[in-house]
């Protein structure tokens, strides 16, 4: 699936281009992951569960945010961050046929474009919850964005495993954190200036645990973020479940442009604004 | 462990501070790694023990900076007391913050150096690296600790107080027999005694080894054979603890009532008991406050903010979203330059590292420069100055 849109906003615009494709693999019966992939939002959920009620959960979040983030207005992130909280009541409050409450919960990672005002305030808001995850692609370099709440990222933190080791733990399944696994949901978060042009890959779980994160940029860099025939999301998840398609399979990369900020701010230090906040913490 | 002169009354007495030197109305309490002494000659809204005890628990919380600070400005900014609050952190980092009082005296691995808080509208915060000890009112005494008393962890009426990290503090000798003890009216469910009332800190949490995590099976009662495989590979949420990874546990508190003793959850407790339960957070009331920017713009600041050239956010959690006001063009300013925030009833600015600097300039005072990274409470009609011509006014909404 491919999406274009243009979305006008005081001073310029911000011009979005998506391609999305989720895939059940080679081993599981259902497929447990939705995304929505239309301007302002991209989101990927891994619903979990088993029983179909995995599936249920990521479908009842995704259906969640398209209808309060309406499509093509640009929301300010209070409102993404009360459709969170929504998106997890409606886990929450999801039923079997006999009216019983559901154990169910999903994860989910994404970007929504947000601001007020005009072009100068645009900002991607990234959130995470869970073991899906944000990257970003400038073309040549894949940065993973968001850091997964799982054990085994726990344990990577902590010294006793290596990113590889991760890779093949037997506890890479447990995540720390979900939709719906609490009456409210903590998502970290992100503010990116939204400036010129910018690319973001959005995936579950299924198509990191076949790929490194090399094999992801080869694929990038060889189909481009614009890619016109097959599409770029199409070629990542065919790799994924071709390297064994282990588990449900999602991909959303979204590529976008925001013209009409101030040229002077366009400078190449964008890369390292979030590490230099990182070390700005207020301590109080 | 601080050791303090006692002060030689045992009750507050009103106007005997000259304000730059700790007088006799001044009380100091201790905890782990943190002391506070403040003047209490002013007179206090509620009985003298329920302060000491509001003030204790304060600064033997976790966060004691915030606890105190939040206790002292409930009522405004006029109204918080002059006070010494130091606070030591990992890598022998004190924290210390000094409103009102001059003779403040820094021992670091470099010589030492005086925190003057006696001229400032607000207080001054200092984060000082590889301090070695901190003294407060010694200097009219030659620095001299000859007739101080250890404290481990309580509250007395004092005139004067030195604290050193673990391995100073040991070098200065414990006075065994000295002139009055004093009774420090900790709390009135305390029995009388002579001696000073010991509070034991709670015992520090251990970190419980990280087993190896065993999912647990999923409650999978219909499953078929079939799916067995799929289903030990299902993603699964678990807490940290239930991981065991990052968790913390606290050991069983020991029984070791003896009636004089109380753990500090007892303190806790007695303390919510009196106070019918009351703990829930202080948040500013009455004053709606704004950001009046020079371009114009006005930011009510009803949130944290963070304004910059573009300014950025990276992970927080979703019940702190900061709001980002980009002040767009000018190179004189960071891409994420500085940081207003509400704590308490105060309005707290930060210079997130910017690369020029930031300025505050208090009403009727000089500019001054804000050290990088370090929270500075500020008054309202306070302009901080951000360079290339921009101000960001704190002022009350119209």
């Amino acid at each position: 699936m491919q999406t274009t849109s243009v979305v006008l906003v005081a001073n310029g615009e911000a011009r979005l281009s998506a391609s999305a494709q989720s895939v059940v693999g080679m081993v599981r019966r259902v497929n447990e992951d939705s995304y929505l992939a239309r301007s302002p939002l991209f989101v990927v959920a891994d619903g979990m569960g088993g029983h179909e009620r995995g599936d249920r959960a990521s479908q009842a979040i995704i259906a969640t945010l398209d209808g309060l983030l309406p499509k093509g207005s640009i929301p300010t992130s209070a409102a993404v961050v009360e459709a969170l909280s929504s998106a997890n009541d409606a886990v929450r409050a999801l039923g079997d046929e006999h009216g019983r409450r559901l154990m169910s919960g999903s994860t989910l990672a994404g970007v929504c474009l947000v601001g007020r005002d005009d072009v100068t305030g645009l900002h991607w808001m990234v959130f995470n919850v869970g073991d899906s995850r944000i990257y970003s692609w400038d073309g040549r370099s894949l940065v993973q964005l968001s850091v997964d709440h799982s054990a085994v990222q726990e344990m990577v933190d902590a010294g006793e495993l290596t990113n590889d080791g991760a890779r093949r733990h037997p506890n890479r399944n447990i995540i720390t954190r979900a939709v719906g696994a609490e009456d409210s949901v903590e998502a970290d978060i992100w503010l990116l200036p939204a400036d010129g042009p910018q690319s973001f890959l959005i995936c579950s779980d299924g198509l990191t645990r076949d790929l490194e994160d090399e094999d992801i940029a080869r694929v990038l860099a060889e189909y481009g973020v614009g890619g016109t025939q097959l599409s770029v999301a199409d070629a990542l998840v065919d790799a994924a479940n071709i390297a064994g398609g282990g588990d449900n399979i999602t991909a959303v990369v979204l590529n976008c442009e925001v013209t009409g900020a101030s040229p002077d701010d366009r400078t190449s230090e964008r890369a390292g604004a979030s590490a230099i906040h990182d070390d700005t913490r207020p301590r109080l | 462990m601080i050791h303090y002169l006692p002060a030689p009354v045992l009750a507050p007495q009103a106007g005997q501070s000259d304000g730059s030197t700790p007088g006799e109305s001044w009380l100091v309490l201790a905890a782990a790694d943190t002391a506070l002494m403040i003047d209490l000659s002013a007179p206090t809204s509620g009985a003298m023990a329920d302060v000491v005890s509001d003030l204790f628990a304060a600064v033997e919380s976790t966060g004691a900076t915030r606890a105190v600070l939040d206790l002292l400005t409930a009522t405004g900014l006029r109204d918080v007391p002059s006070f010494v609050l130091a606070s030591w952190g990992e890598n022998q980092t004190l924290q210390l913050l000094v409103r009102g009082i001059s003779d403040v005296v820094v021992e670091t691995t470099s010589g030492s150096e005086n925190v003057d808080g006696g001229v400032v509208s607000t207080w001054v915060e200092r984060v000082i690296p590889g301090a070695r000890g901190v003294r407060v009112g010694m200097s009219a005494l030659g620095g001299s600790t000859a007739s101080a008393l250890p404290l481990a962890s309580g509250a007395a009426w004092a005139s004067a107080f030195a604290m050193g990290v673990a391995s100073a503090s040991r070098s200065l000798p414990p006075v065994e027999k000295a002139s009055p003890v004093a009774k420090a009216p900790l709390i009135e469910e305390l029995p009388p005694t002579e001696a000073m009332p010991t509070i034991e800190p709670a015992p520090a949490p251990v970190p419980v080894p990280a087993p190896v995590p065993v999912p647990a099976p999923a409650p999978e009662p219909e499953s078929s054979p079939v799916e067995n495989d799929a289903v030990s590979e299902e993603t699964m949420v678990r807490t940290l603890e239930d991981v065991g990874v990052g968790g913390q546990e606290l050991p069983p508190r020991e029984g070791d009532h003896d009636g004089e003793t109380i753990m500090s959850g007892d303190l806790a407790g007695m303390r919510s008991r009196r106070r019918g339960g009351d703990s829930a957070p202080r948040v500013p009331r009455g004053r709606d406050l704004v950001l009046v920017l020079s371009t114009g713009a006005r930011e009510p600041l009803t949130e944290t903010i963070i304004v910059g050239r573009a300014p950025s956010v990276s992970k927080v959690s979703s019940g702190r979203v900061p709001r980002l006001v980009t002040i767009p063009g000018d190179q004189d300013i960071s891409r994420s330059h500085a940081e207003f925030a509400i704590e308490g009833d105060t309005v707290v600015v930060t210079d997130l590292h910017s690369r020029n600097g930031t300025s505050v300039i208090l009403p009727g005072k000089a500019p001054q420069k804000l050290r990088q990274g370090e929270p500075t409470a500020v008054l309202v009609d306070t302009v901080v100055d951000l360079g290339g011509g921009i101000t960001v006014t704190v002022a009350e909404q119209a």
